[in-house]
């Protein structure tokens, strides 16, 4: 337990003990001065903006706030924003654990070639990225004359936008699980099998639940991504609205319109549902911790 | 279950783990694999388990070959040098987990199932613990949580990796009595690696002697001290002295000694090295052949004296043990010269690497004599 704990980021440690005398006890000035630190960098770069877009999303009252959210390209925005959640957190979710898995579990040729290219959508630039899809699927491009003559849009439409959102949120799940899954090796699902436990019972009832907090953060960070992706879903949308728009792309277009408002209006929004994400997890966390502490009865 | 495995080999790359190892367990027996890191003790186990596959040769199951058969058919109880229990589910959970994936209509109902645990965890005394997590007891009784678990698939076998490896000596040793007592309960064949000739030898009904993916020797406790088959087996069942020697025909001359001993030699004359334990160096009386030493440290540790020497001729290094109320210990002064019987020695042919036989090329046992003084009953405590 202590181990999964430890190796995921995000997870509170132990509190330390209030001990005078502690071997790592440091002078009252020293503490003051980094708590400090810390608090105030978190308020002036995280708490203060976040503030300042509500502020400036109900700058012109309540009203204006729900029209720019109910008006039908804005709805049209959020609509697709989920839907591409909705397909490419579950997509790399499957596809993080599998090349974790066989990245710790197995040893096999190009597994160090499989490990730079799960970094590469972090390497690069979004806006490549984006014109890496224009290149192969655009009409110029090398799918381009074949796609067309088969009817089928992958640039300036709904799936362009899937498969650069799936392309860049590639390695968030994969990244999670790699160290975490490294630093449990294969006892355990030695054991299992010598126990008769088949792969998929292995996999479920003893390498999942202990990756599971590994696993949740990446998910969360995953869909975070997933629908704030702005550069790589610019270059290939299109922006057309109320078709081809996400949340982040119907923002920028507000903006660029002097709506300052409605803009902020929608990227309140949005913001609320990077929220609402990690408030998931946190419960997540805690109804996990408790099921293990029910355990220990 | 008898096992058997024959002509087992296995690579691990360039490196060679396993060479050509052949090996019966008669059914009920509890067996040692014994030998240094790397001598692929636990390979072997592993390949027995179906964690690890050889590149050839078979694994069998009483008349069935299971070489091909993947871990989870095999019906083994593997016990991991670490446990390996599942961090987050509690005792019971950990312990019934083999019951609990088996197929439906092999699966034991529930009820059955917690009644089964529970049998189990008092059989390894653990009752009372079933809710604890494996982060809340003690490495003794995670050791035994592991064990309850291998058991309650009903293995054919039992299988041990280093099992008290992990643990503080007082448990181990405690351990190792209850595991030996469990095993004449359960009479299931068992097979455990360890590297500590002592675990070995006390609980073992045979041992299995291995280095270098070879095995040198597969034996008793009496047979593996009476009759070391090489040098290496020699030297690791406990501390060892070499004495380069002569021999010609059956007549064994030690350095600078003035008569030879005779031996029953199945081998030609020539140099050779002459193994001793230092517990079966003694003052030699008149009219017996004997090596001259000079004694250059004592030291009493204990019940034990313990004294280094260097042969007069050759000046081979020496280390001597006496029980400290032996008649020869005022003998053994720094500086003194002193005459020494060998009560006890195996002869192997001569190796230029003979100092640290362990990196000896499997050599043969060419004659061994043994001496005992009926006079010195004291002798009987280091025999």
């Amino acid at each position: 337990m202590s181990a999964a704990t430890s190796a995921t980021p995000g997870v509170p440690a132990t509190p330390r003990r209030a001990h005078p005398r502690a071997a790592t006890y440091d002078p009252t000035w020293v503490r003051v001065l980094l708590i400090g630190a810390a608090l105030s960098f978190l308020g002036l770069f995280l708490v203060l903006p976040l503030v300042t877009v509500f502020i400036e999303a109900f700058s012109k009252g309540a009203a204006v706030y729900g029209e720019a959210i109910r008006e039908p390209t804005a709805l049209a925005a959020i609509r697709l924003t989920l839907l591409v959640a909705a397909i490419s957190v579950p997509a790399n979710t499957i596809f993080g654990i599998a090349a974790a898995w066989a990245i710790t579990k197995f040893d096999f040729r190009g597994k160090s070639l499989l490990i730079t290219a799960i970094d590469l959508p972090l390497a690069v630039s979004p806006v490549v990225s984006g014109l890496i899809f224009v290149l192969l699927f655009g009409a110029q491009g090398l799918f381009g004359p074949w796609l067309m003559a088969h009817g089928i849009k992958i640039i300036f439409a709904v799936p362009g936008i899937l498969i650069a959102t799936t392309f860049i949120t590639f390695p968030f799940v994969a990244r999670e699980l790699i160290p975490v899954m490294q630093e449990l090796g294969t006892e355990e699902e030695e054991a299992a099998t010598s126990l008769g436990a088949s792969g998929w019972q292995t996999f479920r009832r003893v390498t999942l639940p202990n990756v599971r907090l590994g696993l949740l953060y990446g998910v969360v960070l995953l869909n975070a991504r997933a629908m704030g992706e702005f550069g790589a879903v610019s270059v290939v949308s299109g922006h057309i609205r109320g078709m081809t728009n996400t949340m982040p792309l119907h923002v920028e277009i507000l903006y660029n319109e002097y709506q300052g408002a409605a803009a902020f209006a929608v990227a309140s929004l949005l913001a609320l549902l990077a929220i609402a994400t990690l408030a998931a997890k946190t419960l997540l966390e805690w109804r996990m911790g408790r099921r293990a502490k029910e355990g220990h009865a | 279950m008898k096992i058997a495995v024959q002509g087992i080999r296995k690579h691990f790359g360039a490196l060679t783990v396993l060479d050509d190892v052949s090996l019966d367990v008669t059914s009920g027996d509890l067996v040692a694999l014994l030998g240094p890191s790397g001598s692929g003790k636990t390979t072997l186990l592993r390949i027995i388990a179906g964690l690890e596959f050889p590149e050839a040769g078979s694994v069998w199951f009483g008349e069935e070959n299971v070489a091909d058969r993947p871990a989870r058919d095999r019906r083994v109880g593997f016990v991991f040098q670490h446990y390996a229990l599942f961090r987050h589910m509690n005792v019971l959970e950990n312990v019934a987990f083999g019951m609990r994936v088996k197929a439906r209509h092999e699966r034991p109902a529930e009820t059955e199932i917690q009644r089964r645990v529970f049998d189990l965890l008092r059989l390894v005394q653990l009752d009372g613990l079933a809710g604890r997590m494996p982060t809340q007891i003690s490495g003794g009784q995670r050791q035994r949580v592991a064990l309850a678990r291998a058991l309650a698939v009903g293995p054919r076998v039992l299988l041990l990796d280093e099992p008290f490896g992990a643990l503080d000596s007082r448990v181990r040793k405690e351990l190792r009595r209850w595991l030996r007592r469990l095993h004449e309960e359960l009479r299931l064949t068992t097979l455990f690696v360890t590297h500590d000739q002592e675990e070995a030898l006390e609980l073992a009904d045979r041992v299995v002697v291995l280095n270098r993916g070879k095995i040198e020797q597969v034996g008793s406790t009496d047979e593996l001290y009476e009759r070391p088959a090489t040098p290496f087996v020699f030297d690791f069942l406990g501390d060892t002295n070499v004495l380069p020697a002569e021999l010609a025909g059956r007549q064994l001359t030690l350095p600078g000694a003035q008569q030879s001993l005779a031996i029953d030699s199945i081998h030609p004359s020539g140099p050779v090295d002459v193994y001793v334990r230092p517990g079966d160096l003694r003052l030699a009386e008149a009219g017996h052949p004997g090596v001259e030493a000079l004694i250059t440290s004592v030291q009493r540790t204990g019940p034990i004296v313990r004294a280094t020497a260097d042969t007069l001729v050759g000046g081979t290094h020496l280390s001597i043990e006496l029980p400290h109320l032996h008649h020869d210990v005022p003998h053994f002064r720094a500086g003194a010269t002193v005459r020494l019987r060998l009560m006890q020695f195996s002869v192997f042919p001569h190796s230029e690497r003979a100092a640290r036989p362990s990196t000896l090329e499997a050599p043969v046992l060419i004659g061994r004599e043994r001496e005992r003084s009926e006079e010195d009953p004291q002798d009987e405590q280091h025999g």
